[in-house]
């Protein structure tokens, strides 16, 4: 990053408990709607699989709001993917819409971290990109 | 597949009006709900609570909901959740 370069931020926290209770009622259609299949093998794999939802959706939040994304044109949250490096680093990888969008303002990159205690997950992304078309 | 033809307008409100009340609302903002706010705008409901206001609908009413179609003018306030959802019920029967 050098001095004319641009930074957006977004933070996001879900409550874990919310997404308990719409994975856990037995249907598929909230995590068929948010995660891709990558997102979804790699949650159901964890031994805390809420904590690793509810991370995620908060990661696409948090990314949404630095790139500042409306939901006007509708949304679909799996073009926010979250994958994980060898090393566990969270990556995004944007798809459709965002993709579009992250183009347009010429973000160059990408950065976030996520946490989550007992209740709660908490996202935190960072883009930086041309200040000219901030 | 809609299996819910026996709906009317009213029957639809007061369904999902019962739902905002159980899930969103504080007990101090419970009585007189506006069927007209912005339910995104005055903070009563965030985007995961748009999430589970979609898959309520679709299992409620027995529709189907396009990631195209979440948008404010279908799922802002109760009175527009409605109509959409009357919508997607008349264009499936």
């Amino acid at each position: 990053m050098d001095l004319i370069d641009s930074i957006s931020i977004g933070v996001d926290i879900v409550y874990i408990g919310r997404i308990s209770k719409n994975i856990d009622d037995g249907n598929d259609r909230f995590i068929n709607r948010v995660y891709t299949k990558g997102e979804i093998d790699y949650c159901k794999n964890k031994k805390n699989i809420s904590h690793h939802f509810a991370g995620r959706l908060a990661g696409k939040e948090a990314v949404s709001k630095a790139l500042k994304m409306s939901w006007e044109g509708g949304i679909n949250w799996k073009d926010i993917e979250i994958i994980n490096e060898k090393n566990g680093i969270p990556r995004v990888v944007l798809h459709g819409e965002a993709k579009k969008v992250a183009n347009e303002r010429k973000i160059k990159n990408i950065r976030i971290s996520i946490s989550h205690e007992k209740e709660y997950a908490i996202a935190f992304a960072v883009t930086t990109g041309d200040k000219k078309n901030e | 597949m809609n299996k819910n033809l026996g709906y009317n307008e009213k029957d639809i409100v007061d369904i999902i009006s019962q739902f905002i009340i159980n899930n969103f609302l504080l007990s101090n903002q419970k009585e007189n709900i506006d069927v007209n706010i912005s339910l995104y705008e005055d903070r009563i409901v965030d985007s995961t609570g748009v999430l589970e206001i979609v898959d309520f609908l679709e299992e409620k009413f027995g529709i189907k909901i396009e990631d195209d179609e979440l948008v404010p003018d279908n799922l802002d306030s109760i009175n527009k959740m409605s109509k959409f959802v009357q919508r997607k019920i008349d264009n499936a029967s």
